[in-house]
């Protein structure tokens, strides 16, 4: 394959970071990752590839629509966003004046997914847990150039454990944070409070 | 017939944490870690108001 040297245009900047996107884009990764026995290091899993649809050897799914049902005899990946926190701010009022003069406004945040990975025996888990770390964490440069994140990074991997909601099956938690920050300006042609007056303001409290 | 021949074993592996993917939380201290390093390695440094309010107050 040609070395591609044209500048790689992340699709997320059009939008930025938002949850469903973050992750979709890890469900994705994944999904093309055990679609090809070529990728796959562990050999367990080459022929357990990912299918789209319900005769997928691998569910790898959203936290959102899984169920432990779903999961049956084969083995799993739930993705699951964690709580995203407002890092810093570079001045009090997230603000500084653009090149252009206009009054630029900015946040820098932090957020975190966990990948976790389940399937019925313990030994499989933890090949499980190994194929989707190394993944994560030898292609995370890419993922954090191609997605313009200031940071994205492998930082936990949990105990073995038995999982609550289906005790049948063994669950390795695997967490990836990401850092990026998000600059808009505000371009004001009108006035955003025009309709805020204190009849209407106060008209939620009055006496019938 | 013995009162413990009754009970069903149980299915919990006596040497296994429980995790349910719905309670789950990232461990804070590695949280706290990674937004630490974050914060440094941005810049504009960590300009969190208390400390801004007191090289403003200690400025004039």
């Amino acid at each position: 394959m040609p070395e591609d040297r044209t500048t790689q245009q992340s699709n997320l900047c059009s939008l930025g970071p938002r949850p469903q996107i973050m992750t979709g884009l890890f469900v994705s990764l994944l999904q093309d990752h055990f679609a090809d026995a070529d990728n796959i290091e562990h050999a367990v899993f080459r022929d357990r590839l990912y299918v789209a649809g319900e005769e997928t050897k691998i569910l790898i799914e959203d936290a959102t629509v899984w169920t432990p049902d779903r999961t049956q005899k084969r083995p799993a990946i739930i993705v699951k966003r964690n709580a995203w926190k407002h890092l810093k701010r570079y001045t009090l009022a997230n603000t500084g004046v653009t090149e252009e003069g206009y009054v630029g406004h900015s946040k820098v945040w932090r957020g975190s997914h966990t990948i976790f990975c389940v399937a019925p025996k313990g030994g499989e888990t933890e090949t499980l847990a190994a194929e989707t770390y190394l993944f994560l964490m030898r292609f995370g440069p890419v993922f954090r150039q191609y997605f313009q994140l200031l940071q994205f990074e492998l930082v936990d991997i949990g105990a073995l454990s038995q999982l609550e909601e289906d005790s049948t099956h063994y669950v390795v938690p695997i967490t990836v944070m990401y850092g990026w920050d998000e600059t808009w300006n505000i371009r004001q042609h009108v006035s955003p409070m025009r309709d805020v007056r204190l009849s209407r303001i106060f008209s939620t409290y009055l006496d019938d | 017939m013995a009162e413990t021949d009754t009970k069903k074993p149980s299915t919990k592996n006596p040497f296994l944490e429980m995790i349910s993917i719905k309670k789950w939380k990232p461990d804070p201290e590695t949280m706290d870690s990674v937004d630490q390093t974050l914060k440094r390695a941005t810049p504009g440094g960590d300009a969190e108001p208390d400390q801004w309010s007191k090289d403003y107050t200690k400025s004039r």
